[in-house]
């Protein structure tokens, strides 16, 4: 049930864009915003300037890495993508992830 | 952890190319925005509504800027470059402020850091060896610090049985020059230490060049070869690796060198740095025991001779992995005291037998371990309280700095009111704008601090060159040590002084600060206060070192003064030795003097001439036994002299006679004493016609009494016991010689020469000096101290006499309104100098009471250092009150007169 806006911890933002990224290949800071937003079918509404701060997050941890080119418009943007070793993050985290939620619906009676 | 270097790496980058960063971002914002108005308006929106939709959307641009400028960089640092940046350019815009305060930071930062390598050079520095901490020395447990002396035997025995070092070394315990002759060539000196076969193993010393000594070396009758110090291989080989092999002479004796040490090494003893070293084994080729005429053999010119027998090695021990000090000197004891049993069983000591007191205190006498981490120094023991006055002069004069610098920076606080309620208003934090204060203050300190250790470095060398002795080991330079030490103080320094301004800054109100029209000077209260009160410090603090410098100057005075019994004008003293591998035996060594004393008495202006075994007013002194027959042994300072000894030095003969001047080439012995031994041995009763007896235990008869006078290098000591026997058996070794001239000594210095070597070639003279010039270097220490605190102090009192100027002349200008009131209503100018000079009174006044205090308290501590005055002495603290308050009130002074010709007019047109 969307609650309007929710607060997005930092952390998961982080995740949400490596993930966007291993799905998509290469794009665009405005693309991922774009997408996430789609994803959570609006019910993520965060400011999409907020994203940048965890792309240079990502980028000095060596998750991902970025370079100049061309969009569909012909516009010139800057292109992020994932490395070998944000990708080994990816699935540490979504691990983890998992088996956090897993253990947390246990406790609450929520799988059946 | 990795990923977190990889940040800082990052972030680092992001510092270094800041600029570009934020260039492409703001670039890749612009691209994201258009993107987004793209999709607006593709929704139907027109393109204005697009763009404004699209900002909303983003967010807030300039958070986005902003918090990608924090993330990509190092935000601190960057902050504090912007800082350090604007307090560059705000120093640079008062470019006269600055250089004063860089000046007086660089002589004052400067002169500590002078005095503190020298310190460190001399009391702190470990040895440059393997693990210095590991070292220990073996000495008296009333003189820890000071090694004590062994013979050989006990030396080895020691060394044999003990179960707590891994090596013990053994060396000699004097500085002495030797002749020698490299290849058979001319004649040199050069500096030695003679030492056991394991020195540098124990020390953990590899040779530079060839081998070092080993056991084997030192095994009877010793390895006749040398090692090298690295400082004179360069000197006098030119580093000539090629000098393996080569011989040295050394009396007659020939010793191949074997090897260089590295740089850098210079031995166990601080500020002395021997550039020969010789097995000890072998040196004793070199005093061989003399079998002579004289057929009690001869220790006499070298007691040391029969190594044996006598005490005359230091020992140091590496002690053994896991064994502490206190476990080693516990563990000695009982081969102490065996080894001592043994050698009074052998009958050791110094080839005489001991009485019962003397074999109980022998046999009771505990050894003690001590650190040798920072090796044997007579400097040390020398200088070490000279130093550590200065220290705290100078200390002293870097807080009168600091706090005339702060004082400065309030004024200059004061004028820069305006431009920092402005940044306030403009909404800087309180605590940025002071912290800016801060990092101004500790610029100039990290300037003046770095400048100073260019002045340290000179200062330094200038003042190990002032040593007493000078100090040929000692390299004193910027290290790792001295340049913490320098850098701690800077900061230190500019806290001190820059904390004034901060508060001041804290304290800024905004709107009053902005209301005040340009040029009203309205100091708040408590800033008056703040300055009045380190105008106060100050002044005290200048007292204290004036009242100091007086004392050390009247203490220098008092010894120059001091009757030392003999008369030093017009006398000329040097040393003379026939050459170490002549042939000539005694007796023609006897016959050289005689002609030598014959011929420079005859010169033209010469009164008398004398010989003398040991050098007076010099360290070099012959404490010997003295028995007298039925009364007590006692060791008294003793010499040798020719009769004409007194008579040159105006010793006043108060009883009896000298013997005479032919007796002094004869197998006469006859002894003079001095008035106080007289006392001492035989109370009221003449001790003419008794006798006494020394080491040859031949009998000397006393045949006259002289006046007591001073013999050892501390002028201060007051023992005046001494006695002075016929030269009969003394021609041997070098002597020295005394002449009295008639004018100037100086000027007999060649003639003296000459006549020296003309009578026999071989013998060298060396040392010639006068002795005003010898107690001018007995003194060197005090007039050091008296010269360096004179200038500190008068320092002192100027900077706070500027102080005082400055406070004054702020207080009358921001009075102006008011003296030009009272000069229109018809006052004087005597009445305003006097309203002027009224705020300088209570400063001085209670400058100089809160200074006369702690004179009265700090002084007390260099009482060691004082003579002839007491550290309280009410004379030279009212000099020192009295100078400081005729200075403050030059000072105060000027100002005031600058206030008589306030042209009224003007002044009530001022704000």
């Amino acid at each position: 049930m969307p609650e309007g806006k929710s607060e997005v911890l930092q952390g998961t933002l982080d995740l949400m864009v490596l993930k966007t990224l291993e799905c998509l290949g290469s794009l665009h800071g405005y693309g991922i915003a774009r997408r996430i937003e789609q994803i959570s079918e609006d019910v993520l509404q965060l400011n999409q300037g907020t994203i940048y701060a965890s792309l240079v997050r990502l980028r000095q941890k060596g998750w991902i890495s970025a370079g100049w080119g061309t969009s569909e418009n012909n516009r010139k943007a800057k292109f992020y993508a994932i490395t070998r070793s944000g990708r080994k993050q990816l699935h540490a985290e979504t691990e983890n992830w998992e088996r956090v939620s897993g253990v947390i619906g246990r406790l609450l009676g929520l799988a059946r | 952890m990795l990923i977190w270097l990889r940040v800082l790496g990052s972030r680092i980058w992001g510092v270094v190319r800041r600029r570009r960063m934020d260039d492409e971002f703001d670039r890749e914002l612009q691209s994201h925005l258009e993107m987004l108005a793209e999709e607006n308006v593709r929704r139907g929106m027109a393109p204005e509504e697009a763009r404004r939709a699209a900002l909303l959307r983003f967010g807030g641009v300039s958070q986005a800027k902003e918090s990608h400028r924090e993330l990509r960089g190092l935000p601190a640092v960057e902050t504090l470059a912007a800082d350090l940046r604007y307090a560059l350019r705000t120093l640079r815009r008062s470019p006269g402020f600055t250089a004063v305060a860089i000046v007086s930071l660089t002589l004052g930062i400067g002169a500590n850091t002078a005095i503190f390598t020298v310190i460190d050079a001399v009391l702190l520095k470990s040895l440059p060896v393997k693990e210095p901490g590991r070292l220990a020395m073996l000495t008296d447990p009333d003189k820890r610090g000071r090694g004590s002396l062994y013979c050989y035997r006990a030396y080895t025995e020691l060394r044999e049985r003990n179960a707590v070092f891994s090596g013990l070394l053994a060396r000699s315990n004097w500085d002495e020059e030797f002749y020698l002759s490299i290849d058979g060539g001319r004649v040199e000196r050069a500096s030695f230490e003679v030492v056991s076969g394991n020195y540098f193993a124990v020390l953990g010393v590899n040779p530079y060049v060839g081998r070092t000594f080993s056991l084997e070396d030192e095994r009877p009758p010793g390895n006749p070869v040398v090692v090298l110090s690295y400082g004179y291989w360069r000197e006098r080989f030119a580093a000539d690796p090629a000098v393996i092999g080569r011989t040295v002479q050394i009396r007659s004796h020939p010793f191949t060198i074997i090897g260089v040490t590295p740089p850098g090494f210079f031995g166990i003893q601080v500020g002395a740095a021997p550039a020969i070293r010789i097995p000890l084994t072998a040196a004793t080729t070199l005093w061989p025991p003399k079998r002579d005429n004289n057929a009690n053999g001869n220790y006499l010119d070298d007691p040391r001779l029969n190594m044996l027998h006598t005490n005359w090695l230091q020992l140091v021990g590496r002690l053994n992995p896991g064994v502490s000090f206190q476990q080693a000197e516990a563990s000695l004891q009982p081969l102490n005291q065996q080894i001592r049993q043994e050698e009074v069983e052998l009958g050791n000591w110094e080839g005489m037998s001991m009485n019962r007191s003397g074999r109980r205190q022998f046999l009771e006498r505990r050894i003690a371990v001590s650190s040798a981490a920072r090796g044997f120094s007579r400097l040390r023991q020398s200088f070490s309280e000279p130093l550590l006055v200065l220290l705290a002069l100078v200390g002293v004069v870097l807080l009168i700095a600091c706090s005339t610098l702060a004082n400065l920076l309030l004024a200059r606080g004061v004028a820069r009111r305006r431009e920092i309620a402005v940044r306030l208003a403009l909404g800087a934090g309180r605590v940025r704008v002071a912290r800016h204060m801060l990092i101004e203050s500790l610029v100039l300190a990290c300037v003046g601090g770095a400048l100073g250790v260019l002045v340290a470095w000179w200062g330094a060398s200038a003042l190990i060159a002032a040593a007493p002795g000078g100090a040929p080991g000692l390299v004193v330079g910027p290290d790792a040590r001295v340049l913490g030490f320098t850098l701690g103080l800077s900061l230190l320094t500019g806290l001190l002084f820059g904390l004034a301004p901060v508060f001041q800054a804290l304290q800024t109100q905004v709107m009053e600060a902005l209301k005040a029209q340009g040029g009203a000077l309205a100091g708040q209260a408590s800033q008056i206060a703040l300055r009045k009160g380190l105008i106060v410090l100050q002044v005290a603090l200048s007292v204290l070192l004036l009242a100091g410098a007086g004392l050390f100057v009247r203490t220098l005075r008092s010894l120059k003064s001091l009757d030392t019994g003999l008369d030093l004008t017009r006398v000329l003293q040097m040393s003379v030795a026939i050459h170490p591998y002549s042939p000539a035996t005694e007796n023609q060594k006897r016959q050289y003097y005689q002609q030598l004393i014959d011929r420079i008495e005859s010169l033209p202006g010469v009164r008398s001439a004398a010989t003398s075994k040991s050098i007076l007013l010099h360290h070099d002194k012959y404490n010997w036994p003295i028995t007298v027959p039925g009364h007590e042994t006692l060791r008294v300072s003793t010499n040798p002299v020719t009769s004409r000894f007194f008579e040159t030095l105006k010793i006043p003969l108060v009883a009896g006679r000298a013997w005479s001047r032919q007796d002094n080439y004869r197998p006469v012995r006859e002894a003079v004493v001095s008035e106080s031994f007289a006392r001492h041995m035989f109370g009221d009763v003449s001790p003419i016609g008794h006798s006494l007896s020394t080491f040859t235990d031949r009998s000397y008869a006393i045949v006259g009494v002289v006046k007591d006078s001073k013999h050892h290098n501390n002028l201060r000591q007051d023992d005046s016991r001494a006695v002075y026997l016929s030269p009969a058996e003394f021609w041997d070794g070098g002597l020295e010689i005394y002449v009295r001239a008639a004018g100037d000594p100086g000027k007999l210095i060649a003639a003296v020469r000459h006549e020296v070597q003309s009578i026999n070639p071989e013998a060298q003279v060396f040392d010639i000096k006068t002795m005003e010039a010898q107690v001018d270097e007995l003194l060197s220490n005090e007039r050091l101290v008296a010269r360096l605190s004179s200038l500190l102090g008068l320092l002192a009192a100027l900077l706070a006499a500027i102080g005082l100027y400055g406070v004054i002349a702020y207080s009358v200008a921001r009075r102006t309104r008011e003296i030009g009131l009272r000069v229109a209503l018809g006052a004087g100018r005597t009445h305003i100098q006097w309203l002027v000079l009224r705020e300088v009174l209570p400063l001085t006044g209670a400058g100089v009471a809160l200074g006369v205090a702690a004179a009265l308290a700090v002084t007390r501590l260099a009482r060691n250092l004082l003579f002839g005055v007491t550290p309280n002495d009410p004379a030279t603290l009212a000099g020192a009150a009295l100078l400081m308050c005729a200075i403050a009130l030059l000072a105060g002074y000027l100002p005031a007169r600058r206030a008589t010709r306030v042209d009224p007019m003007v002044a009530l047109r001022h704000e």
